[in-house]
């Protein structure tokens, strides 16, 4: 208790020993406390009034409903440090039941966030570990019971960037169709399903602003046409291509040699023969080819798995 | 790491509006700069890969103690005897034999838990993650799929429930054009979606478009969400009625052959059409096998029922394998509780929803595994306890709906995709 006092009071810069001064203010044993005293009724793993938990920096971080609630080095703009300092008559004084903060709390949170919100080595390894699915070495000092190993899941991500938004307007109105990959705006999957064809819906050169995103392509169930393919290599980084139940044939699938990174091929139910597989034998990273109802044979089946290790031939 | 974290909250705070942008305009609006490039490839965290669900729902109670987690030797068992899958160390009931084949597609939960011991509420539980209650009606995970993350075909409906007139999961407190679509017997595919014989299609069109002029006045005067629905659902069912797209429907056109190894039997024929329905991006897909509250006769009436499912789901884990469709399709298996260890005087089970068993397979889910244990003898989880809501958000997780994110009701009250569940990590892959 001692220490405590002595480091709140060096906190508010009424010691003026230097090396009092050059401590700062600490997490754990500091700022951890005032949000378990009078937060966590309302912000922890009970409650999360307006989304918000505060019972470990990762949560801190996420925020709340409205967004973040901790500005590093910004008290002013941190709601989780000035709706504190509000008189406890205004409707948005926080807390908002039970006892508020002392003034010394109050000072101590202000410095801990001009300080620049650290939360000490310790609980960054440790949030490091969570995130990996296990604690990455232990922390030195025992922790509050309240402190929470619960850690905020990534966010499902539907946003898409401009340049795909701008192209969107334009192709959509062909019944071409774009998606994210798993939610992750990085990857783009591009749908030719609904899509009724013509003369430029496969002009994959309209693709060009966004053709390194680009991952999957859906043909399945579409018009696509041998000839449509031609051309498909400029999104070099397509790791899946669908063409069931289409009219391609070998021919088409002979455009598909110059997707390198080609992982996952579905040809179900076209009309395909064994010289497809032999046309693909150069993509080294094919893990599957998918061509029942086809006319691929079993012995071709085999020996391009043999020619193309870690492939699965599924028919 | 903490600016890796910084930027999580980031994206976070940005997403609400994306989920509008997203549900409104039909695509979202952020801009590149606002993206984290750093955060998609360093992420050592699970990112979601189902797009589709087909739900086996599992009517009355399946017994968990004669399918999935048997007591063999205690005086629990009766008459079922277990079986090796093709997962060593891992046994299923004998009545599955197809399923215990697919054990390495499969990740079992033995622990799964619910306080619902009644068929309706359970069953209400199950779907929702929500206890019924009379002042509002919760939405299913099809319904909340198709609401944040739209239909993949612009012509079908994104939720479809085949045989069952009284469906666990509707559009709830979402509008109505999230609801799903009710097909009773799958063979008979949707009913009355085409136009009479005898009507042309100009005559057709010249009814449609008095109907319109009739309600446009009506319509621009009272513009409420209620009104706008009702026209929404008449445009849907023309949209639909004129699509090629229609065909999904008809499970005909498949090979008999096919057909019988799915079984000939309202179910079997069900999870065929689900197939085919995913195939058309329908999002999910619902199919109820009922019979299994036995109450009399476990023994043999849970042969039965298992037979038929083992045949189905079975046959459907590999259709769905064959065609490259089983690692964005997510098969549950799920029923609204388990089953006493104690064997009532009629050689039945009661219900018994402190322990039971569901499966995730396919869609990101880690086979071959069984996660969570009973007690000796079945009735209370020991073990890696599953609530109901936590299973939910590990579905809603593995399609990547937002299980953290408050959405309100229309009337103001705040809800979730799964209540309060937490995603259980280890059964995704």
């Amino acid at each position: 208790m001692v220490g405590y006092r002595l480091r709140l009071l060096t906190g508010l810069g009424l010691f003026c020993s230097p090396l009092a001064l050059a401590d700062p203010i600490d997490f754990e044993t500091q700022i951890f406390p005032i949000f378990e005293n009078k937060c966590f009724n309302c912000h922890s793993d009970e409650k999360q009034k307006g989304d918000l938990r505060l019972d470990s920096p990762a949560w801190i971080q996420r925020g709340s409903e409205n967004g973040d609630v901790l500005i590093p080095g910004d008290p002013d703009e941190s709601t989780v440090y000035y709706l504190t300092t509000f008189d406890p008559d205004d409707p948005d004084y926080m807390p908002s039941k039970g006892k508020g903060l002392t003034v010394a709390e109050q000072e101590l949170l202000r410095k801990w966030i001009e300080e620049g919100a650290s939360y000490g080595d310790d609980a960054m390894m440790g949030m490091g570990g969570m995130m990996d699915g296990g604690m990455g070495g232990a922390a030195p000092l025992p922790r509050s019971s309240k402190y929470t190993e619960d850690v905020p899941l990534p966010p499902a991500s539907y946003e898409v960037s401009d340049a795909v938004a701008n192209l969107i307007a334009g192709m959509e109105k062909d019944g071409i169709r774009f998606d994210t990959v798993n939610h992750d705006a990085e990857y783009l999957e591009i749908t030719y399903t609904y899509s009724e064809g013509g003369s430029d819906v496969f002009d994959y050169s309209r693709l060009e602003s966004v053709a390194g995103s680009v991952v999957k392509l859906n043909f399945g169930r579409s018009p696509v046409t041998d000839a449509d393919l031609e051309g498909v290599s400029l999104l070099a980084n397509v790791t899946y291509v669908d063409l069931k139940r289409t009219k391609v044939t070998d021919a088409g699938v002979a455009y598909l040699e110059g997707l390198e990174k080609l992982e996952y091929l579905n040809l179900v139910g076209t009309e395909v023969t064994d010289e497809s597989l032999e046309a693909l034998e150069g993509l080294k990273g094919l893990k599957k080819v998918y061509v029942w109802g086809t006319f691929v044979t079993r012995q071709a089946a085999e020996s391009f798995e043999k020619k193309v290790p870690g492939v699965e031939v599924v028919r | 790491m903490k600016e890796i974290l910084g930027k999580i909250s980031d994206i976070d705070r940005r997403d609400f509006l994306a989920y509008s942008a997203k549900a409104f305009l039909g695509v979202g609006l952020m801009p590149a700069a606002a993206r984290n490039m750093a955060f998609a490839g360093d992420s050592p965290l699970r990112r979601p890969t189902a797009k589709n669900v087909i739900y086996l729902y599992m009517a009355g109670g399946m017994s968990h103690l004669d399918t999935f987690d048997l007591k063999q030797g205690t005086q629990y068992q009766g008459a079922t005897q277990a079986i090796k899958t093709n997962v060593p160390g891992t046994r299923v009931s004998g009545y599955l034999p197809r399923l215990a084949k697919q054990m390495d597609k499969m990740a079992v939960v033995n622990s799964m838990f619910s306080n619902q011991g009644a068929h309706e509420e359970g069953r209400y539980f199950m779907h929702s993650s929500y206890t019924k209650r009379g002042t509002i009606k919760h939405p299913g995970i099809g319904s909340w799929l198709v609401k944040f993350d739209g239909n993949r075909n612009p012509n079908l409906p994104g939720v479809v429930h085949i045989g069952s007139p009284n469906p666990g999961g509707g559009n709830g407190f979402l509008e109505q054009r999230y609801a799903p679509l009710v097909i009773g017997n799958p063979e008979a595919g949707l009913q009355n979606s085409k136009r009479r014989s005898n009507i042309s299609e100009g005559q057709f069109q010249d009814v449609v478009s008095l109907t319109n002029a009739f309600d446009a006045e009506f319509h621009s005067r009272y513009k409420h969400k209620k009104v706008e629905a009702y026209s929404e659902m008449y445009d849907d069912a023309l949209k639909l009625m004129r699509s090629r797209d229609l065909a999904a429907f008809e499970i005909d056109k498949e090979p008999e052959r096919l057909r019988e190894a799915y079984g000939e039997n309202p179910f079997g024929q069900g999870c065929l059409l689900a197939r085919r329905l995913v195939e058309h991006d329908v999002r999910f897909v619902e199919v109820t096998l009922g019979g299994w509250d036995t109450h009399t006769n476990n023994f043999e009436r849970v042969e039965e029922n298992a037979n038929v499912l083992d045949q189905a789901m079975s046959m459907l884990l590999r259709d769905l394998e064959k065609r490259g469709m089983l690692e964005e399709t997510m098969v549950v298996l799920a029923t609204e509780f388990g089953r006493t260890p104690e064997i009532n005087e009629n050689d039945g089970r009661d219900h018994s929803p402190t322990a039971f068993t569901c499966v995730l397979a396919g869609g990101g889910a880690a086979g071959g595994q069984v996660y969570g244990k009973t007690d000796e003898s079945g009735k209370n989880v020991a073990e890696d306890r599953i609530d109901v809501p936590d299973f939910n958000a590990t579905i809603a997780y593995a399609l990547g709906l937002p299980t953290e994110r408050t959405i309100f009701s229309p009337t103001g009250r705040p809800f979730r995709v799964a209540d309060k569940g937490r995603p259980v990590l280890d059964l995704l892959a």
